[in-house]
This record gives structure tokens, C-alpha cells and sequence, in this order.
């Protein structure tokens, strides 16, 4: 069964990275966002099993956008992995407690990205 | 009968011839006559026959009542009267000698010679000294022939002269029972009607009770001469016109001067010292107008030069309101008034010093008291400089009245060397000098001056702290002053006093200037202090203090230390570092959160450092400081940090995936060149994130604010997560990873610990050859555990040893791309070590292979700890 992941990054490149990363080596439906906004949109209207969220991002931050898909009651459930950049200690305690299911740092490696993610959400597949 | 014969005859002639006369028979007229001058002759002859045995009659009765009179003279007399003829028996002994010789009359008389009353040779004794008594020139009477030898010289006495010339003297008696008594005899010749001496009388009065008061008499009055002989007092009477009567040896011995002397001088005040003469004879002139003189100071020499103080008495002795003498006592008082004056002057000086807080205002007063006690009129005190081998004047002082302002000014003008002038000689003798007149002594370099103001003599004591000269008093006076020993011991001991306190002030000017420098540095530095005492009040605050707690300096004063820190708003509980801290008198250091007085917050580093004294608690001190603008510093830091391993990541993040993807060949066939490239530029890469990780880590951890999570955890447990972390990197190297796990349990980190492990084995793995072992061990020492980390690889040179654990430093330049290390792995172990309050080293493993070691103390120590505690509130109390 295929799985639909949403990625909302503002990064073209770490999201064309990433999906590519996610469709070759895992196969799964892989959806992009270039802001939070565009992100929660496309959240409610695919409602994927995932989302990748970055968190440094302009306009609505991960955080903010979190808190929003969490208020929404149709993305309330989407479990969210945020990927940060950040690996200071006060940003890692402050993303935990968000209610996250994980937090990833960039750089990842492509070849396990998807594996790790996976075994995050209990997924079988990979 | 002639006249009976006659008138028988004539009566005879006138019967025969008639009787009417006539003219013619005229011798019958003459016959007549004749015959009745001769009947009245008869008749006065009759008469006078009659009254002589009349009066014979009489005599013999007068005889018998002298003779009565005489005996009971002799029985009633108080005197003895013993009489003896001249072979010396005694004839006469009355009842008086019956009683005080004790013989009866009947034993002694014609029984007992004179001999036998008195002591032997004492008639030889006295009978000698009335020999001697006896005029030479006079011819002396015969003595008879039958005159016994001891009485010789007494009958020649008594029958030389007059009864009346005869003196009596003194004899001893000897009673029949031996004793002897003194009496004074009175002696007198028995004489024949010849004239003759048949004997002697002697009338004796005992002088037993005479003698007895005589003794007591003389006795009293030799007590007396002997008092006045001997009185220390100087005592003289003189006439009141000033004739010296008497004077007794003190007073004679004042003015060196003898009995005659006196008695030859003029007036009272010729003996003493012309400048006291007008003063005396003063006093002398009051006593006499009947003014008593009552201990009258006055100053003098006497005789040896010497300075003497007397106290004079003087009164007059009147009769009948007219001056019979003047009494004049003198009392010396020199050494009373030494004494006095030496405990008054100390008692001054220790009043000054006491009293005074500043050293120049009591040194001035110093010199005044000295000034007036020892009636000088300038006293100076000069300071002496061991650094510039000198001696300065400190202070100086004049007494009002006649100008010193020349030898001021020249005083105040010296600066003297080592034994130069008065101070300067007594700095280097170390002792009192004495100019008795400086005007005189060439070694008295202010001579000119000191004649210009009219000063004579002068003095100089040097004060002493210890052994050492630290200052020299001088004082002058106008009037000439002989050397006085005695005033220089006494200001030797003042000085001594003033020794100390110039010391002790000193000690507190510097004290002060210690206090001036705190209260600055206090009230100067941006930090915080604060000084509370053992009941945790405070006692001191500073204004930097005051100024960021938003209150008054006097507010904080008393305040309870934490309860201002931490007001009810801070909800602080038994976990609050700074009230621990303060509990438990322990010094302690990190960050908190301190209250303003207007309720807001700040971020503040502290530091509690205890005050022990003696081994007892008396309080602590705390310093902080507002980090409010450090604070937001190190948040901007964070910030860009943050940002900075944002904006580098994110780039490596796409480079990192693009190159995994193109290398792992999913995105199609690579040529094998190109494979190779790519897995150089992917290894690369993760190099380059390591890098920018381990730079933030460090960063994180020297900044401080990677704070450590104390906690007990098993050192057994995480040695066995390394191994475990580390075993895929060690298969891949062909490495075989050991351990001798024990069971330790330490307060740690466990997340850093671990780091420091892996980084350890990591190193140990890379640098070990295949097949070769890596073993990690575990060794309980003092106090803590040391854990090491053992390799068979090239090991580290001896010079690395300890430059390894620096940044960047690596055994060799290449190893970071061969072995794609960062070089920051040992610093970021050392680290965090040293936040554990351990350390770590590198050793050499014997021939081969390196030694890792690390030590870490089984407590954390209490900053340590603090920090920790202190960055949980911290980030609390912030939010």
C-alpha cells in the first residue's frame, strides 16, 4: 500500500531532495508545500499519512504550522515529523514538546530517510 | 674675893675714923669712895655668881632638850646621817640608814667602819675626785695623825673648807645584802672645841627615784634631739630677725652647710639659690607676721647640684603676741613629685592617645602636656625616614606668649641625617640627650634661632616601637634645666606610649585607607555585594547592589538575605540554590534570578563565598551581577548560531541527499569514475556536517549553557551503550572491542559520558590496526573511577601527550582526511570532563598502542552541581 507523504519546506532543492529520496527509495506518494500556508492546504485536501515539516521557514514557521494542523480537525491526526536544520539543545526541547512524533535534522541521508521515518510511525512496508 | 677683902677693909677704916668727911682727912673721901665702888663691885659680883648658877642651872636643861631635839631629828630625818670618828667606826647611825642600809643601829655602831657602807674602791673613787677638786695653790690644814687611809681625802675636803663651802656629791651606797643605791651625800667635820676634826658627819639622800626620773628625763629628751637629729625633714629655727638658731643635720646636709655656717649667715634666704632667695625670704617674712606657711612648693639645687623639690612649713613661735622664732620644716618631695608627675604625665599621655583618632592632633597634645609638665615652652617631634635615612620634623609646638617663630620655622625647615643635630644624635644613640645650654653646644645646629627666642636648654627622647628609633621628641625650655635623669626616664616611658600609638595609628591609618580603597572598589564596581551575617541578615550591601535589586542601600540593611533575592513571588522551595546556599554556609556559584524591589526579574551570575573566622561561620558574602544584557547577548548568539547552522545545513542538506541519491545509483547508471567521486564528495560532506556539529557542541559547552543533567547512572550500563554504538564502526575496521565491566555508580551525565566514550573508541578504532583490540576498562580510584580506553595502534608521541586535547590538534596534519576526524573529538572529551570535575589524559602504551584515560570524582562537585541546578531554575524562573 502506498503511502502519501506531504513535505512543506521552503527549500526547493531539500524538497525536490527529499521526494526524490522518498519515491525512489520507498515509493511513496510524495506531496510539496513551499510554506506552511500552501502546506496546510494541501494537507486538508490530500489528508496524507505523514507530513515533513520544516521548521525555520518564512511567514508561518513549522511551530506555528503544527499548532495549526493540530486546530484543524481533518489534520488533527496527520502525524507530523519536523525536520529542522536546528540542533541547538533549547530548539530540540522546544520541538519535543510541540507533540511532534519526531524531530529529524538536515542533513539526512536519502537512503535512509524513508526507513527512518517508517519505523517512526510503525509502518511495516520498508 | 679681892673686892670682899677689900670692902672688909675699907668698912674697917671707915669705924675708925668717923664718919662726917671733912676737909681736913680728904684721902678719907677717896677711901670711901674707893671702898664703895669696891661694896658695889662685891655686889655686882654676888649678882653675877648668882645669875651664872642661874643660868648653869639653865644650860644643863637647854642641853638636854638639844639633846632630845638632836635625837629625834636624828630618828625622824628622811636622810641617812651616819657619823664616824677618824679610824672610820661609826658612832651615829640613824633609823633613815637602819632602813635603807639594813643594819640595825646596835649592829653598826662602833661595829661597822665607812668602808663597810659602800661598793669597794668606791670611797677610793670618789675620795679621788674630791682630792681632785681641791684647789692646788690653797694650803691644806693638817689632818690627824690617826686619820684611817679611806677617809684621808675626805677629812682633808671638809676641813679645807667652809661649812658652807662644802658641796655635796654623789656617791653608792652598799646595802647589808650587797645592792647598792645612789645618794647624794652631804658631808660635814665633827670638831673639838679645839677646832680640830674628830670625826664625820654624813647626811645621805638616796638618789634611787631621782635618778630613775633624771634617766627618763634625759631619755625623753635625747628621743627628741634624736628625732630632730634624724628627721628626714629639713628643720631650723631661726630668730625673727632671721638668725638661724638651729638647723639639724638634714637641713644642714640640703645646703651642704654646717652648724656654724648657719649661725654666721644673715637671713633666712642667704642660703638658698639666688633664684629662689626673693621667694624664700618672702615666705619668711609671712610666717613671721603670723601667716602660717603650709607646704609651700619650692624648687632647688642642693649641695651636689642635684634638683631637689621641698615642700616649706614655716610658723612663728609667740610670746605674749611678740615672735620669739620662726619653725621652718622643709619636706622633700623631689621623689614624690617625681613619681606624681612621672603617673601624671603617663596618665595624660594614655588619656590623649585613648581619646584621640587622629595620630597628629594626639602627638600635638602629646607635646603640650610634655611641655607643661616639664616647664618647657617648645616641643617638636621629629619622624624618622628609613627609606631616605632621614629625620624630619612631623609636628611641632610653642607655647603661647613670647615668640618661637625662628627656631619654628628653622625647626620646621630641618631635615637631619643619622646623628645629625639633637634629633639626629638621638636617632643614632638611641637614647636621651641633654643640651644644657643650646645655645652654646656647637652640635646644636638651631643655636642661632634658639638664641634669638631666648630658648637655653633642651632635651630630646627617642620613641621606640620594638628595638627600633621610629621618632624623636624634643623639647626647649628659656630657663636654664641642669640634666635630669630622672625626666628623661619619665618621658622615656611617655614615649614609650607614644611609640605604640604611633604605631597602632599607623597601622590604623592604613587600616583606614584599606576601608577608604574597599568603600571605593565597593562602591566602584558594577557588581552586586552584599554581606549578610551568620543569621543570614544582611549587613553591608553595595550600590551597585542597591542599585539593581531597586532599592535603598539603608532598606537592604537587616533585610533576610533570600526573602529579598527571591521574594514570595519567586515561589522558591527547598531546591532553591541560593537559599541552600545560604543555609548551608557553602561557597557556591552560578546563574539565577534575583527580584527587583518593583517585583521584575532579572538573570543574574552569583558567587557566595562563606566568611569563616576561627573556624566558625560568621556569614557569607555575595556578589552578583545582572546578566540581563550578557543574557540577551548569548540569546542573539544562540541566535546565530542557530541560524548560521540553519543556513549551512540547509544547503548541505541538498548537496548531501543529491550526492546519496546519485551515488546509491537509483537515479541511474554512474560510471564507475563518476561512483567514486561521488561517494569522495558524500564522505566529504558528512565530514562537513560533523564539523559544523562538533563546532556548535563545543561552542555549547565552553559557553556554558549546555547544561549537564546530573544523575546516579551506572558507569557499567554505559560502557556497554558505547560498545554498542561503536561495534559497526569497529566490525568495519576489522577491530575487536573489549571490556572489563564493574560495577561503579557515579553522578554524570549519561548522554556526555557516552560522548566521551564513543569519541574515545572511535579515535582508539580508527587509529588501531585490523585484528587488532580496543578495550575499554574501568578502575575504582580515590574518590571516583577512572576509565580507560586502550589500543595496539600507533600510539601518540610523548610531545602530543598533552597538546592532543587542544582544538584542532592532531597527531599528524593528515589524519583529519584520512581519517576524516574534525580534530575538535579530545576537546569536546576534555570538556565535558571537566564540567564532571575530572580530567583526562593520554599515555603511552608501552611499546605500542595508546592509553585514554579519564577520571571522574564520584560526586560531582558542588559548582557542578550548582550550575546545574541553578540552569533548570534559571530557564524556570525566565520562562
Amino acid at each position: 500500500m502506498s503511502r502519501r507523504v506531504l513535505i512543506i519546506d521552503d527549500e526547493e532543492d531539500i524538497r525536490e531532495v527529499a521526494a526524490l529520496s522518498l519515491e525512489t527509495v520507498a515509493g511513496w506518494d510524495v506531496l510539496v508545500a513551499a510554506s506552511g500556508a500552501a502546506g496546510i492546504i494541501k494537507a486538508r485536501e490530500n489528508h496524507p499519512d505523514a507530513i515533513l515539516l520544516d521548521v525555520m521557514m518564512p511567514g508561518m514557521d513549522g511551530p506555528t504550522t503544527f499548532r495549526e494542523l493540530r486546530s484543524l480537525p481533518e489534520t488533527a491526526n496527520i502525524p507530523v515529523i519536523l525536520l529542522t536544520a536546528k540542533v541547538q539543545a533549547a530548539d530540540q526541547k522546544r520541538f519535543s514538546d510541540l507533540g511532534v512524533v519526531k524531530v529529524m535534522f538536515k542533513p539526512f541521508d536519502p537512503l535512509v530517510l524513508a526507513q527512518e521515518i517508517a519505523a517512526t510511525l510503525g509502518w511495516q512496508e520498508i | 674675893m679681892i673686892a670682899l677683902a677689900f670692902s672688909l677693909a675699907g668698912a674697917i677704916v671707915l669705924a675708925r675714923y668717923g664718919s662726917p668727911p671733912t676737909q681736913s682727912r680728904p684721902w678719907i673721901f677717896w677711901f670711901a669712895g674707893l671702898w664703895t665702888l669696891a661694896q658695889a663691885l662685891l655686889v655686882a659680883i654676888a649678882l653675877s655668881s648668882f645669875r651664872s648658877a642661874l643660868r648653869e642651872r639653865q644650860g644643863e636643861r637647854q642641853l638636854q632638850r638639844v639633846a632630845r631635839l638632836h635625837r629625834s631629828i636624828l630618828d625622824s630625818a628622811g636622810p641617812m646621817m651616819i657619823a664616824c670618828d677618824l679610824s672610820g667606826h661609826v658612832n651615829v647611825f640613824n633609823p633613815a640608814a637602819e632602813r635603807m642600809l639594813g643594819y640595825r643601829t646596835n649592829d653598826a655602831v662602833g661595829k661597822l667602819t665607812a668602808s663597810d657602807l659602800f661598793p669597794e674602791a668606791e670611797m677610793a673613787r670618789v675620795g679621788e675626785q674630791l682630792a681632785a677638786s681641791m684647789p692646788a695653790f690653797r694650803t691644806h690644814p693638817e689632818v690627824p695623825e690617826s686619820t684611817a687611809v679611806p677617809l684621808l681625802p675626805y677629812v682633808r675636803y671638809v676641813a679645807t673648807f667652809p661649812a658652807s663651802r662644802v658641796r655635796g656629791f654623789e656617791m653608792r651606797y652598799r646595802r647589808r645584802d650587797g645592792s647598792t643605791f645612789p645618794a647624794m651625800v652631804y658631808l660635814s667635820a665633827v670638831r673639838s672645841s679645839a677646832g680640830t676634826v674628830e670625826g664625820l658627819v654624813s647626811i645621805a639622800v638616796d638618789l634611787s627615784a631621782t635618778r630613775r626620773a633624771e634617766h627618763a628625763l634625759r631619755e625623753s629628751e635625747e628621743r627628741y634631739r634624736d628625732l630632730f637629729d634624724n628627721s628626714a625633714e629639713m628643720i631650723a629655727t631661726l630668730s625673727p630677725r632671721g638668725r638661724y638658731l638651729y638647723v639639724n643635720p638634714s637641713w644642714q646636709g640640703l645646703f651642704g652647710m654646717d652648724s656654724s655656717q648657719f649661725e654666721s649667715l644673715i637671713g633666712f634666704e642667704s642660703p638658698f639659690p639666688p633664684e629662689v632667695q626673693a621667694e624664700t625670704a618672702a615666705l619668711f617674712h609671712k610666717a613671721l607676721h603670723g601667716v602660717r606657711v603650709e607646704h609651700h612648693p619650692l624648687r632647688l639645687q642642693n649641695s651636689s647640684g642635684e634638683n631637689v623639690e621641698v615642700e616649706a612649713s614655716l610658723s612663728c613661735r609667740s610670746e605674749e603676741s611678740e615672735p620669739v622664732s620662726v619653725r621652718c620644716i622643709f619636706r622633700d618631695v623631689t621623689q614624690q613629685n617625681r613619681r606624681e608627675r612621672r603617673l601624671r604625665i603617663q596618665l595624660v599621655v594614655s588619656q590623649i592617645i585613648g581619646e584621640t583618632t587622629s595620630m597628629d592632633e594626639g602627638l600635638t597634645r602629646v607635646l603640650e602636656a610634655l611641655c607643661g609638665t616639664f616647664s618647657c615652652e617648645f616641643a617638636a617631634l621629629w619622624n624618622v625616614d628609613e627609606t631616605q635615612r632621614s629625620i624630619r620634623p612631623r609636628i611641632a609646638w610653642s607655647a603661647k606668649g613670647r615668640s618661637s617663630e625662628d627656631f619654628y620655622h628653622e625647626t620646621q625647615s630641618s631635615v637631619l641625617s643619622r646623628g645629625q643635630g639633637l634629633p639626629g644624635m638621638v636617632w643614632s644613640l638611641g637614647k636621651p640627650c641633654w643640651i644644657a645650654d643650646v645655645r652654646q653646644s656647637p652640635a646644636f645646629l638651631r643655636r642661632t634661632a634658639a638664641r634669638l627666642n631666648g630658648f637655653v636648654s633642651g632635651w630630646a627622647v627617642p620613641v621606640r616601637v620594638g628595638n627600633q628609633v621610629i621618632a624623636v621628641v624634643e623639647c626647649f625650655s628659656r630657663q636654664f634645666m641642669r640634666e635630669d635623669p630622672d625626666l628623661m626616664a619619665t618621658v622615656e616611658t611617655v614615649c614609650g606610649s607614644v611609640g605604640q600609638f604611633m604605631a597602632r595609628a599607623g597601622q590604623e591609618v592604613r587600616v583606614r585607607e584599606l576601608d577608604r580603597q574597599k568603600a571605593v572598589i565597593l562602591n566602584s564596581v558594577a557588581d552586586g555585594i552584599i554581606g549578610v551575617d551568620s543569621t543570614n541578615r544582611i549587613a553591608f550591601a553595595n550600590p551597585a547592589a542597591a542599585r539593581m535589586m531597586e532599592r535603598n542601600e539603608s532598606e537592604l540593611i537587616g533585610c533576610r538575605v533570600h526573602e529579598l533575592l527571591h521574594p514570595a513571588a519567586a515561589g522558591c522551595d527547598s531546591s532553591c540554590l541560593t537559599r541552600r546556599a545560604f543555609q548551608t554556609a557553602e561557597g557556591a556559584s552560578g546563574q539565577d534570578v534575583y527580584f527587583r524591589g518593583n517585583g521584575k526579574s532579572f538573570p543574574v551570575e552569583f558567587a557566595l563565598m562563606p566568611m569563616v573566622e576561627e573556624g566558625e561561620p560568621v556569614g557569607s558574602v555575595l556578589s552578583f551581577r545582572d546578566i540581563s544584557q550578557r543574557y540577551a547577548l548569548d540569546h542573539m548568539k544562540d541566535e546565530f548560531i542557530s541560524t548560521v547552522s540553519h543556513e549551512l545545513r540547509t544547503p548541505l542538506t541538498s548537496i548531501r541527499g543529491a550526492l546519496g541519491l546519485l551515488s546509491a545509483g537509483l537515479l541511474g547508471e554512474v560510471s564507475e569514475k563518476a561512483t567514486s567521486l561521488l561517494r569522495i564528495a558524500v564522505a566529504n560532506s558528512d565530514r562537513l556536517v560533523r564539523l559544523i556539529n562538533d563546532i556548535l557542541d563545543l561552542e555549547r559547552m565552553t559557553s556554558g549553557r549546555a547544561p549537564l543533567a546530573f544523575r546516579r547512572i551506572a558507569l557499567e550500563e554505559l560502557v556497554r551503550q558505547a560498545i554498542e554504538a561503536m561495534q559497526p564502526m569497529a566490525e568495519a575496521e576489522d577491530v575487536h572491542l573489549a571490556s572489563d565491566p564493574m560495577s561503579v555508580y557515579i553522578e554524570a551525565d549519561s548522554d556526555r559520558l557516552l560522548q566521551v566514550m564513543t569519541n574515545l573508541l572511535s579515535n582508539a578504532i580508527k587509529f588501531s590496526p585490523p585484528r587488532s583490540t580496543v578495550r575499554i576498562s574501568t578502575a575504582r580510584a580515590t574518590d571516583g573511577v577512572t576509565v580507560s580506553v586502550v589500543d595496539e595502534g600507533r600510539g601518540v608521541p610523548a610531545d602530543k601527550l598533552e597538546s592532543i586535547f587542544d582544538r584542532f590538534q592532531q597527531v599528524d596534519a593528515s589524519d583529519s582526511r584520512q581519517k576524516g576526524g574534525t580534530g575538535l573529538g579530545l576537546a569536546i572529551c576534555r570538556t565535558i570532563v571537566h564540567q564532571h570535575g575530572g580530567r583526562i589524559w593520554a599515555e603511552q602504551n608501552g611499546s605500542r598502542g595508546a592509553i585514554f584515560r579519564f577520571f571522574l570524582p564520584e560526586r560531582a562537585s558542588i559548582s557542578s552541581l550548582a550550575e546545574e541546578a541553578t540552569q533548570s531554575q534559571f530557564e524556570q524562573k525566565l520562562g
